[in-house]
């Protein structure tokens, strides 16, 4: 006789994976194109009004921030409705495991959707900068690369900013899936305002060692760097002890873990009353 | 088969139900009648795997529903009342779901669809409350599955449908299918759910085919009502009355005079049907 997998099936996560693929696409689509419009508007509007001294590294941190808004709204697009006791069902019955379920979440939101938010946001950018962009500049991606090879060149997965930067978004992300999963109504705000408790409890906690390191980084902030952006770099290297960014990074990792973990637990073991 | 035994399900300060004992068979339409609040949505819901009974035991084809396995799931399928209405046409919907249910069947969607005068390439949202219940019903059925539960499918349904509902439910039964059919519109679903079964908070009140019903009982229009009516009710037509059925005489089951004489002599129905 045969027995059906019940754990994971590489058909079924196809099939699953397919259909999330194409309703959530359907989800993102205007958020997407409003903050792609608003990110094309602010760079012309910029060259237009000769704020052409902008520097690669604000550019660079306003692409950031049009990706981050992007991966932070996925939780709340794809998955408000998840324990809704109206629409939520017809996720909770649809044929599939509870791991290929949690699976086709993670990849959604962790892997796909982010890597098309990075394509696409590269892509206006080459666009743009051919458009209304220095002469000589390809892409603010391709100029930050060339004037800061030597930064670049130096970072290590482990040492870099951007990891650093991408596992706090990621954390964050995760975190609001956790509150889309768990609460049953105000889903958005709650969720929001939990992880802002969240982060004050954190905080607190780091307190004691954060006042004992003080007077150390109130002296090292004394060496002030200008705009330029290796200057800048350094100086959050001269200012910020490695072990709070270690600290920070420990502590998203951690959150990242356990905010997945117990998402899994409520996709198995949700009630819908 | 589906198993219940014992079966209790409370909220944190609510005891829904206790003491739930039942069998239910292949190849049969239920219809499950009770009270406000007695429990029968929970008990969808618990055979659906969408709730966890608190105590006592629940197996269909001998899993427990709540594990919510792919095996389990694609042998089944739950239309709420209050059902959600998907942000996508009629086709992309079954197109998203159908490749979930091995048995599902293309050709008896189009003819549901046809019957409920219903075109698949319109959008849910665009359809009134009635048309997409009846979508969805149709989806449902189309989907074959082993087991398929509704809850109250006829609210909102104006009375062609109603009939029509009958007709769609009754061709997709077979003998190896269960339906299950939460209902207080009972007159809507006369003549197609066989056997009834009355959920009490404290258990099973009733739970017999037509047949054994009136074999037990006699369902009879008098010009006055019989002393020994369990039950009584003044019509147009005169005294509906529901009583022991002593002298063997054939009659037709009148449901909403058999749950008011169930309710109302719990105990009675109890014994009677043991």
């Amino acid at each position: 006789m045969h027995t059906m997998n019940n754990t994971f099936s590489l058909h079924r996560f196809g099939l699953l994976f397919k259909k999330n693929f194409s309703a959530n696409s359907r989800r993102v689509l205007k958020p997407l194109i409003i903050i792609s419009a608003i990110y094309v508007i602010l760079k012309v509007l910029l060259c237009f009004l000769g704020y052409v001294s902008m520097t690669t590294f604000i550019s660079m941190m306003n692409i950031y921030i049009a990706f981050a808004l992007l991966v932070l709204m996925t939780p709340f697009l794809f998955y408000s409705k998840f324990n809704d006791k109206r629409y939520g069902i017809i996720e909770a019955m649809l044929p599939a495991s509870h791991l290929e379920k949690f699976f086709s979440k993670f990849v959604m939101l962790v892997v796909l959707f982010p890597v098309l938010f990075i394509l696409i946001i590269i892509g206006l950018d080459y666009i743009v900068s051919a458009f209304f962009g220095q002469p000589g500049s390809i892409s603010v991606m391709h100029d930050f690369i060339t004037e800061h090879h030597d930064i670049i060149e130096q970072l290590t997965i482990l040492n870099s900013y951007f990891f650093y930067f991408i596992v706090s978004l990621f954390a964050l992300q995760a975190l609001f899936l956790l509150g889309v999963h768990f609460f049953k109504s105000h889903r958005v705000s709650k969720s929001i305002i939990s992880v802002l408790i969240l982060s004050q409890l954190i905080s607190i906690l780091a307190a004691p060692f954060t006042i004992k390191m003080l007077p150390e980084i109130m002296e090292k902030s004394k060496i002030v760097g200008t705009a330029n952006p290796t200057n800048l770099m350094d100086m959050i290297n001269n200012i910020t002890p490695t072990w709070i960014f270690n600290y920070q990074l420990i502590v998203a990792i951690f959150e990242i873990l356990i905010a997945w973990f117990l998402i899994y637990r409520i996709i198995k073991t949700h009630k819908y009353y | 088969m589906i198993n219940v035994r014992n079966l209790e399900f409370s909220y944190p300060k609510h005891l829904v139900f206790s003491g739930i004992n039942i069998q239910l068979e292949e190849g049969k339409i239920y219809g499950l009648l009770g009270e406000n609040g007695v429990g029968k949505t929970t008990l969808l819901k618990i055979l659906a795997g969408l709730l966890k009974s608190s105590n006592g035991e629940c197996t269909v084809d001998g899993v427990n529903p709540f594990k919510r396995t792919p095996e389990y799931l694609q042998n089944i399928f739950f239309v709420p009342e209050d059902f959600p209405i998907p942000s996508s046409s009629i086709k992309r919907f079954v197109d998203s779901i159908a490749p979930f249910y091995p048995n599902y069947n293309a050709t008896l969607l189009n003819d549901l669809l046809k019957d409920f005068d219903l075109d698949s390439s319109k959008e849910f949202t665009k359809l009134s409350m009635g048309q997409a219940k009846k979508a969805f019903i149709s989806v449902a059925l189309s989907l074959q599955t082993k087991f398929l539960l509704m809850d109250e499918p006829s609210n909102g349904l104006d009375i062609p449908s109603k009939a029509e509902l009958r007709k769609v439910i009754s061709r997709a039964s077979t003998e190896n299918n269960t339906i299950i059919i939460s209902t207080h519109q009972v007159k809507d679903l006369e003549n197609l759910i066989d056997p009834i079964i009355i959920l009490d908070s404290e258990g099973i009140l009733l739970n017999a085919s037509i047949e054994e019903i009136t074999n037990k009982l006699y369902f009879s229009v008098e010009t006055t009502a019989d002393k020994d009516a369990l039950y009584a009710e003044p019509t147009l037509a005169g005294v509906s009355e529901v009583k022991p059925n002593n002298e063997n005489i054939e009659s037709k089951v009148d449901l909403e005079i058999l749950f008011d004489a169930a309710i109302t002599n719990k105990e009675k129905f109890i014994e009677l049907f043991k």
